[in-house]
């Protein structure tokens, strides 16, 4: 009796329940959810406030990035950038911003980065242009002309693209940099690399 | 605020979403928003993390709504893909180094794209039923309703986790064996053979 029981034991571990198996009882299960099952935690009406506000920002990015495939990469300020997206668009800011839990769109610390990042993400803002408008901005904050800087490097170069001239230049402004300003700028543009999914 | 609809048409919305217009958004939010929510609640997240999620979902799955192709199988059961995707990431973030086993509550799914017609949602019910109670009461823990650990399971059946392994499996082969002798899932089968023959 106990033989057969281990000899059982031993069968049955062999087994492999087919993929259809698990996968039938999963749609199942979610098939007669919402049919059958009597919802334990009702849902109230903020939830689906909330619901309808994620649905409105999930429209806006998606306004937002629309234009943004329009524009392609300007040389500007994350900052300014974002702004004059949004301007183009004509979308309210405040739910963006609530959305990021951020009160602007800088990007002037490790912790707006992240905020950055989640957006410039869902706009379609590829990494080495968030990196660029990055840096603008922290030139621009440091008193660097870098519209008037851009047009020279960009006459005088006029095969690069604009964020080829951008980087060209802005590599130029960092190398008069102190090494303070330096490694902020690296902190900063580490945490926005670290936050692009 | 718009009511979920239950003759919405699932392909015409993504189309609708595609072209940005800001019913078809608010729609896919009365639909999809609660239904994310009883997902999550069902997977074992707590009330707070399950709405915050389904929001967040709401946002980032309408956002990515000009990814959906037809190919991909009908739209519904897309959504609900990415839905699940965006758990498990939620799940890993939550238990960073943890990996995911059989035995995690929350589990990568296959198979997204087949839905279950009423002739097998009985077919599975019915063969469900007709389980010893014992095999029925871990199916249904470990399989449908709250996708409990093995731990969990030999606590109710007052067995060891590993025993609960053991009989887990002696259950689903049983339950494979009436399955396969239903005439009503031959269909569903034969889908499988196909996606299988896709990929």
């Amino acid at each position: 009796m106990n033989q057969d029981k281990v000899s059982d034991i031993d069968n049955i571990a062999e087994y492999q329940p087919p993929e259809w198996v698990l996968s039938i009882l999963t749609l199942f299960e979610s098939s007669t959810a919402e049919n059958a099952k009597s919802d334990k935690t009702p849902i109230d009406e903020m939830f689906t406030k909330r619901c309808a506000g994620a649905a409105e920002l999930a429209l806006n990015l998606a306004k937002l990035r629309q234009e943004r495939q329009r524009v392609g990469f300007v040389p500007l300020s994350a900052t300014d950038y974002i702004r004059r997206l949004i301007e183009l668009v004509d979308i309210p800011e405040s739910p963006i911003l609530s959305w990021l839990q951020s009160e602007d769109f800088s990007l002037d610390d490790p912790k707006s980065a992240n905020a950055f990042a989640r957006l410039a993400q869902r706009v379609g803002i590829s990494l080495r242009e968030a990196l660029v408008h990055l840096r603008i901005s922290f030139a621009a904050q440091r008193g660097s002309p870098v519209p008037i800087l851009l047009a020279r490097t960009r006459s005088s170069s006029p095969h690069l693209t604009p964020i080829e001239s951008s980087e060209v230049l802005l590599r130029e402004i960092e190398s008069g940099y102190d090494v303070a300003d330096l490694r902020q700028l690296r902190a900063i543009e580490q945490e926005l690399t670290a936050s692009y999914e | 605020m718009l009511v979920a609809r239950s003759d919405i048409n699932m392909e015409d919305l993504a189309r609708r979403m595609s072209s940005l217009e800001e019913e078809a958004f608010l729609e896919f939010a009365a639909v999809f928003g609660p239904r994310f929510r009883k997902l999550f609640l069902n997977r074992g997240l707590n009330l707070t993390d399950a709405e915050d999620l389904a929001v967040s979902c709401v946002t980032d799955i309408a956002l990515k709504v000009g990814q959906y192709r037809t190919t991909h199988g009908h739209f519904e059961a897309w959504v609900f893909t990415v839905a699940r995707h965006y758990l498990i990431d939620w799940w890993r973030r939550q238990h960073p180094g943890v990996q995911l086993s059989d035995d995690s509550p929350i589990v990568p799914l296959s198979n997204e794209k087949l839905e279950l017609n009423p002739e097998v949602v009985s077919a599975v019910r019915e063969s469900v039923q007709r389980l010893s109670e014992s095999d029925r009461t871990i199916i249904q823990m470990r399989n449908m309703e709250g996708e409990c650990t093995f731990a969990e399971v030999g606590k109710q059946l007052g067995i060891t986790a590993g025993a609960a392994r053991v009989r887990h499996l002696r259950a689903l082969q049983r339950l494979e064996e009436l399955l396969e002798r239903d005439v009503r899932i031959d269909e569903y089968l034969e889908r499988i053979r196909v996606i299988h023959k896709e990929k």
